[in-house]
């Protein structure tokens, strides 16, 4: 074990290094002059080559390279010219919506899935086609457009939830801040108008950014459990006499959600890339909406932090998968030593 | 030694082969979902056909029909500058099976061409190029595309580039371990032995023995590059406005949809929520076939 854990470490720090080396070159080789987009286009010559000093960019590649990898790792992301602000403190300003909005998807994608896998594979005749229709649907379907039916349905036509206007409604102030999370916030000190408002803003994007994660969960979950639900321990089980709902509960459901932690990496990617496509569309304050923000405004240092943030916790929320399944089943293990 | 399986290098959001089996099809039984699917598809072609001579339309600007709602002459409705949504839709169809081909074909190709070199070529060029594949697969494929698609400056080639550079490795990831396992097939070997080439070992063997795979990959990665490329049009590092791309049509349709005219929108979406649906029916199937003929898939 302690082999295979130090082989698959050195790995991964190969790959993050050669990952930064990716992200940087990329963004490095865009048109246009960073420092003049700093300075501005009314800036003089001076200006501008006391910014390109001050960034570094008079360096050779390899030296604006360490450079930029030692801010990184020590937590310096770089500047953000649009905000005016560093990086670092736009997203740190930015993530509680974000991470507000994706825990709400994750919870509701997860027991979603749970739910209608249970069902499906405990009763296929009834309720296996619902499902199956529904999570082909939710892998075809474009979250960003799914925000945009979401708001039409629910907003302008039935007007059960507000529409695209953030977090909270603009006549309210927002709770203090504690965790960040503003429904969290409001309840911790009993805000009640404020938590059921920030709730009403939530359910939507949190159900247009849940849905695809779901359709995943919920295809690959039944497969799993339908799995189990065929093993010889089942069929030990209900010839014990254990119940069918019992049976499916205890062991087939215990056995058949473990395999799917394997693919929370994927959820996470989805959940990370999907709140950059549907935060644009619910007017939300987060990250995501940094990003699109900053794409338009060339305003590359938020996008290179993004991107390569997003590759080190997606490299390292797959090892600690790999990590976890790998002491759960040793079989994983010595397959992954081998390989 | 690499850090992640193969497992891992799947298209996004499909299900290892292992766990497609389900129950048996009773012999003779219809299978709807299949048999709908490739309607859906059909429909979508004879759409993209329809869009050869509909070009005109989709992008003629007449003002004083703007916004109009779905109606016999305008089946989809018509957007803010007057444009028919339908003809745009039509047209969107080509422009997506046209980038998905491109790029799902182009990314073939290289994975293919990884792939190869890694079963056959020395072993350090081996480890270099899946240590390169491990990194660009360490970013989401979205983000990356992204990023690439910024830097190169938006554009519908720019986004093209970006989701082939995301593809790649996903191929070569697969595809590579077939490549390796062949090596040790009876075949390969004796071809060693009667002292045939490398270069045409590689051609006339190797790649034959890919070929399931690669039809497999196929069909798996062409959903995905429709759904990545709206995606990047949507937030406007794809496809630019004009252009009927349906990325770029749902932005269109955002700033228009809270006021009422729901269908400049709604139409783009849900014509690539069909297509993409169908893709991973059609798929599926194409994995189910594959995994059947060899028992021992890749996936």
């Amino acid at each position: 074990m302690t082999r295979y854990l130090f082989g698959r470490l050195l790995g991964v720090v190969q790959t993050l290094v050669l990952a930064s080396i990716l992200a940087f070159v990329v963004l490095r080789v865009v048109p246009g002059d960073p420092a003049r987009l700093i300075a501005g286009p009314l800036a003089d010559k001076s200006t501008v080559n006391a910014v390109r000093e001050q960034l570094g960019l008079n360096q050779n590649i390899v030296q604006q390279y360490l450079h930029y990898i030692t801010g990184f790792v020590s937590g310096d992301w770089g500047f953000s010219y649009s905000a005016g602000q560093s990086v670092a403190g736009l997203f740190a300003q930015k993530l509680p919506a974000t991470l507000e909005l994706a825990l709400f998807a994750f919870v509701i994608a997860v027991v979603g899935a749970i739910v209608f896998a249970t069902f499906a594979s405990y009763r296929p005749s009834v309720f296996s086609g619902v499902s199956k229709g529904l999570s082909l649907i939710g892998l075809g379907t474009p979250q960003f457009w799914l925000s945009l039916v979401l708001l039409l349905v629910f907003s302008s036509a039935l007007g059960v939830f507000p529409g695209p206007s953030g977090r909270l409604s603009s006549y309210l102030t927002p709770p203090p801040t504690i965790t960040g999370l503003y429904t969290v916030d409001s309840l911790l000190t009993g805000n009640l108008v404020d938590f059921s408002d920030a709730l009403a803003h939530l359910v939507l994007p949190a159900f247009a950014l849940a849905f695809l994660p779901w359709a995943f969960l919920t295809r690959l979950l039944t497969a799993n459990l339908t799995e189990s639900a065929t093993a010889p321990y089942t069929v030990v089980v209900r010839s014990k006499g254990v119940s069918p709902w019992l049976t499916h509960i205890r062991h087939v459901l215990h056995n058949g959600l473990l395999p799917t932690i394997a693919s929370s990496g994927l959820v996470f990617a989805s959940l990370i890339t999907g709140s950059v496509l549907v935060e644009e569309t619910f007017d939300w304050p987060g990250i995501g909406q940094i990003l699109v923000l900053a794409i338009q405004r060339q305003d590359f240092a938020v996008v290179q932090a993004f991107v390569l943030l997003s590759a080190v916790l997606y490299t390292i929320l797959n090892l600690v998968v790999d990590i976890v399944s790998g002491g759960v089943d040793p079989r994983l293990r010595l397959t992954g030593a081998t390989r | 030694m690499t850090t992640r399986s193969d497992e891992t290098a799947r298209a996004p959001f499909t299900m290892p082969l292992r766990l497609r089996r389900g129950r048996p099809v009773r012999p003779g039984a219809i299978d709807w979902e299949f048999d709908v699917a490739l309607l859906v598809f059909a429909a979508f072609v004879a759409l993209a056909v329809a869009g050869v001579f509909l070009q005109h339309r989709a992008t003629a600007i007449d003002v004083a029909n703007a916004l109009e709602s779905p109606s016999g002459q305008h089946w989809f409705g018509t957007d803010s500058e007057g444009r028919d949504v339908f003809a745009r839709v039509a047209v969107g169809t080509i422009i997506s099976f046209a980038a998905a081909a491109a790029t799902v074909l182009i990314g073939a190709a290289g994975g293919v061409l990884i792939a190869v070199t890694c079963g056959l070529g020395p072993r350090w060029l081996d480890t270099v190029l899946m240590r390169l594949t491990d990194t660009v697969l360490a970013f989401p494929q979205l983000l990356l595309a992204l990023a690439i698609s910024v830097a190169l400056g938006p554009g519908l080639i720019s986004a093209g580039v970006g989701i082939v550079v995301t593809i790649i490795p996903i191929f070569a990831r697969t595809l590579r371990a077939e490549a390796v396992r062949s090596r040790s097939e009876p075949f390969i070997e004796s071809a060693r032995t009667i002292g045939l080439s490398t270069p045409h070992i590689a051609v006339r063997h190797v790649v034959p023995y890919l070929s399931t795979t690669l039809t497999v990959q196929v069909a798996a990665n062409f959903g995905a590059a429709v759904l990545t490329l709206a995606g990047l049009s949507f937030i406007g590092v794809g496809a630019q406005p004009p252009t009927p791309e349906w990325g770029a049509m749902i932005t269109d349709g955002l700033q228009n949809a809270l006021t009422g005219q729901w269908w400049i929108g709604v139409c783009p979406g849900m014509a690539l929520l069909l297509l993409v649906a169908s893709l991973n029916v059609l798929s599926d199937r194409v994995r189910a076939r594959g995994g059947l003929r060899r028992k021992a898939g890749a996936l």
